[in-house]
């Protein structure tokens, strides 16, 4: 009964965050109609494209992710929405204003308008679909979780639920690429967290049992016995001799009957039941901090923590700038200087944001640290409220499918971003034909991620997103900056570092993606990024010296283009066609023209 | 709307780049004429009510000067060219040091937890050190550096537009 009524309040949740979402998309389509879609979206100016922009970025793996990451990792695990949020830095400092002057929509353009090679447009195309699939699967993961969790669907129920909602989004034209929506995305996801955050933290100052069970504890304990049933092979570590009731497999012998687990790491197959007694402190995954005080103290979890924080620093700063569905968005600002402010503001909408994933993993170690035991972590955020306040309560129901309507907003948000982006570079450079080209390339889009998330999901939220950003940084980032920065490249050097860097990246990722990594890789095949992006840089200039006389001859002008203030007017867009042609000093009166409201 | 499919209209040729200067050259001065009446006039072109607009007092000498650095530039001549190197060059070492700073700033933090393990079990306010730097203070952080990054950026480039108007 309870699951019905959170089935219920979780459907009508999303319903309307969707009927937000359609209003949005209505009011938007309308300013589109009284005058050109791209003019209409540069008058709302970087308030509502930075908005727009952190809508789109915050994916599964910051809704849910990070506070599951933060459950089960500890402070280490912060390392993730700061590196997030820093990509955001160095996509300002190196590539936002200039690659909006460059006119590029996609980063194939931007390879093209640079150094105008049709082989290297070729294998950026590539390497966007690599990685914007990659992107897609955990968030079909993270649906399928939602929809597991709240209504005890089975995970392809979930992931299909968005698919078709992100067809049907991108087939009516709803929610495509339209600005107000997205910034609409950004406002819902922050409230579908802020919410329960704070009525959860009111609810645990009041609440001095949990408060003094779970922090004098150096590890919690069940307090009812329980059994677990963990859905994949996992590894459990006990700190104290630990009875258990086995029916199943435990390290690999099959067992059924009470065993005493001596203090280390036993192996629990698939499928298999563990209980455990009221009282017995409750064991974490191999991976997780393994008792409190590790859990508070940084480097507490996991093979070579320095080599592994400083790798995913790595991708994830430099991964950002090579986000197929982020760098679009800014083709919506009018400039390069508006470009740079909205950056700006992204990452002060982003630092807000996080401090609630953040909280609400450490509420999650409190309320919830039986997910540690089922290697399940990820669904702290969506557990939280019922275990907090309870499920049969109203509160508790409503934060529930909050959260859970916020969540598929996530998913919703970035998997369309995403499925665009993927499918407009597979129907302009992979399918023949323009319009039934787009309709195929768009199905074919999500069919091989969900394919994937089907057969495979053995990876956190935001660690599966993390391969993502490896794969980037190490392809997309050294084209950006040097492209952008150094004179020298040409299109030999720049294919063969994203060849050579982004290659070996995919590659090391892949086995982890597909959950077959060996623990003792996991630091270096997982999280490549401090390896590959040097060496795909160190790629890139040296074929480019050796090939000096393939540099383009306007390099210059391009570089010109790229860096001359607004002011100056030299920078080209695609759609200078509609604009009026007035480059020159008029450029800078152009948006005083165009700068009445009544155009949104 | 288009997405990718960009190939020969990224360069844009088609339209006479000399016809254009003109063109911007015969606004520039229509600008001016307008803003002869009053003596101030904005140059920096903000829309928005900018908290530091820029104030001209006294009008360009001649508009057609404009239009020869700019075609210098278009036309990468050697004047143009170092122009345009020294731009690149200003930008790209302001960008650097900021990352620099990021980047030891955020370097240094997993070593000095590994060097001094007591600096994790800190405590201030209540909360762990670490927690408040990695949870809490970097953001503040980021949105310091980009903002300072955004003023020094468009510093240069006026300092350059008033070098190849002038």
């Amino acid at each position: 009964m309870p699951e019905l009524a959170a089935f219920i309040v979780t459907i009508a949740a999303m319903v309307v965050v969707a009927a937000v979402t359609m209003v949005a998309g209505l009011y938007g389509a309308k300013a589109r109609a009284t005058s050109n879609f791209l003019e209409a979206a540069r008058t709302l100016g970087p308030r509502w494209n930075a908005a727009a922009i952190s809508g789109q970025y915050l994916s599964a793996a910051s809704f849910l992710g990070v506070a599951g990451l933060v459950l089960k990792g500890g402070v280490d695990a912060l390392w993730y929405p700061l590196g997030f949020t820093a990509g955001y830095l160095a996509l300002l400092l190196f590539v936002a204003a200039p690659l909006r002057r460059s006119g590029a929509y996609t980063l194939p353009d931007f390879a093209e308008v640079r150094l105008g090679s049709e082989r290297l447009r070729r294998i950026c195309t590539a390497f966007v679909i690599i990685v914007g699939w990659l992107y897609l699967v955990p968030q079909l993961q993270g649906a399928g979780l939602t929809l597991q969790e709240v209504a005890n669907q089975p995970k392809w129920v979930g992931a299909a639920v968005v698919m078709v909602i992100v067809t049907f989004n991108i087939y009516t034209g709803w929610m495509r690429s339209i600005t107000i929506v997205q910034a609409f995305q950004y406002w819902i996801k922050l409230t579908a967290l802020a919410i329960p955050v704070f009525v959860l933290l009111i609810h645990y100052a009041g609440d001095h049992q949990t408060a003094r069970s779970s922090l004098g504890a150096p590890q919690p304990a069940f307090p009812v016995g329980r059994d677990i049933n963990p859905d994949r092979n996992i590894v459990l570590k006990v700190t104290e001799p630990t009875r258990v009731t086995v029916d199943g497999k435990q390290d690999d012998q099959p067992t059924h009957g009470p065993v005493v687990w001596p203090p280390g790491e036993h192996k629990v197959g698939k499928g298999t039941t563990v209980h455990f007694d009221a009282g017995s402190r409750i064991p974490v995954t191999s991976d997780a901090a393994a008792d409190y005080s590790a859990w508070l103290r940084p480097m507490g979890a996991g093979k070579h923590p320095l080599l592994a924080t400083y790798s995913l620093i790595v991708a994830l700063l430099l991964g950002t700038m090579g986000l197929p569905h982020i760098l679009g968005r800014y083709y919506t600002d009018p400039d390069g200087t508006a470009a740079r402010r909205t950056t700006l503001l992204v990452l002060a909408l982003l630092g807000i944001f996080y401090l609630f994933p953040i909280v609400s993993g450490w509420l999650a170690r409190l309320y919830v640290p039986r997910l540690l035991a089922e290697g399940n972590t990820d669904a702290a955020l969506l557990d939280l409220p019922g275990a907090a306040l309870g499920i049969h309560t109203v509160p508790g129901l409503l934060l529930g499918g909050l959260i859970a309507a916020g969540a598929f907003a996530a998913f919703v948000s970035a998997a369309t971003g995403l499925v665009l982006s993927v499918a407009g570079v597979l129907s302009t450079d992979v399918l023949p034909g323009r319009l039934r080209g787009f309709r195929a390339a768009t199905i074919a889009a999500w069919s091989v991620p969900l394919a994937f998330m089907l057969a495979v999901s053995s990876l956190d939220l935001a660690q599966g997103v993390g391969l993502a950003f490896a794969v980037a940084a190490s392809s997309f980032c050294p084209l950006l900056v040097l492209g952008i920065w150094w004179r020298g490249l040409t299109d030999a050097g720049a294919a063969a570092g994203i060849l050579l860097g982004g290659g070996l990246a995919f590659a090391a990722v892949l086995p982890a993606a597909a959950g077959v990594l060996p623990p003792d890789w996991q630091a270096l095949l997982a999280q490549p990024a401090v390896f590959t992006v040097p060496l795909a840089f160190l790629t890139m200039v040296v074929v480019s010296r050796r090939t000096s006389d393939r540099v383009p001859a306007d390099v210059s002008r391009i570089l010109l283009r790229l860096h001359a203030p607004d002011r100056l007017g030299l920078s080209e867009d695609r759609d200078s066609g509609q604009l009026p042609g007035r480059p020159g000093m008029a450029a800078a009166a152009l948006p005083r023209m165009r700068g009445g409201r009544h155009r949104r | 709307m288009t997405l990718g499919g960009m190939s020969d209209d990224a360069t844009g040729q088609d339209s006479d780049p000399w016809a254009a200067l003109v063109k911007a050259a015969e606004d520039a001065a229509a600008q001016e004429r307008a803003a002869q009446d009053s003596t101030v006039y904005p140059i920096a072109g903000r829309t928005k009510a900018g908290k530091r607009e820029r104030i001209v007092l006294a009008k360009r000498r001649n508009s057609r000067r404009v239009v020869r650095t700019l075609a210098e530039l278009e036309d990468q001549t050697s004047v143009g060219e170092v122009l345009v190197r020294q731009l690149v060059r200003v930008q790209l070492m302001l960008s650097v040091r900021l990352m620099l700073l990021t980047v030891v700033v955020l370097g240094a933090i997993p070593v000095a937890f590994l060097l001094v393990p007591s600096l994790g079990t800190t405590t201030i306010f209540g909360l762990r050190l670490p927690w408040l730097l990695l949870g809490l203070a970097v953001y503040p952080f980021f949105v310091v550096v980009a903002w300072s990054y955004n003023r020094g950026a468009e510093r240069n480039e006026q300092d350059f537009a008033e070098m190849v108007e002038n």
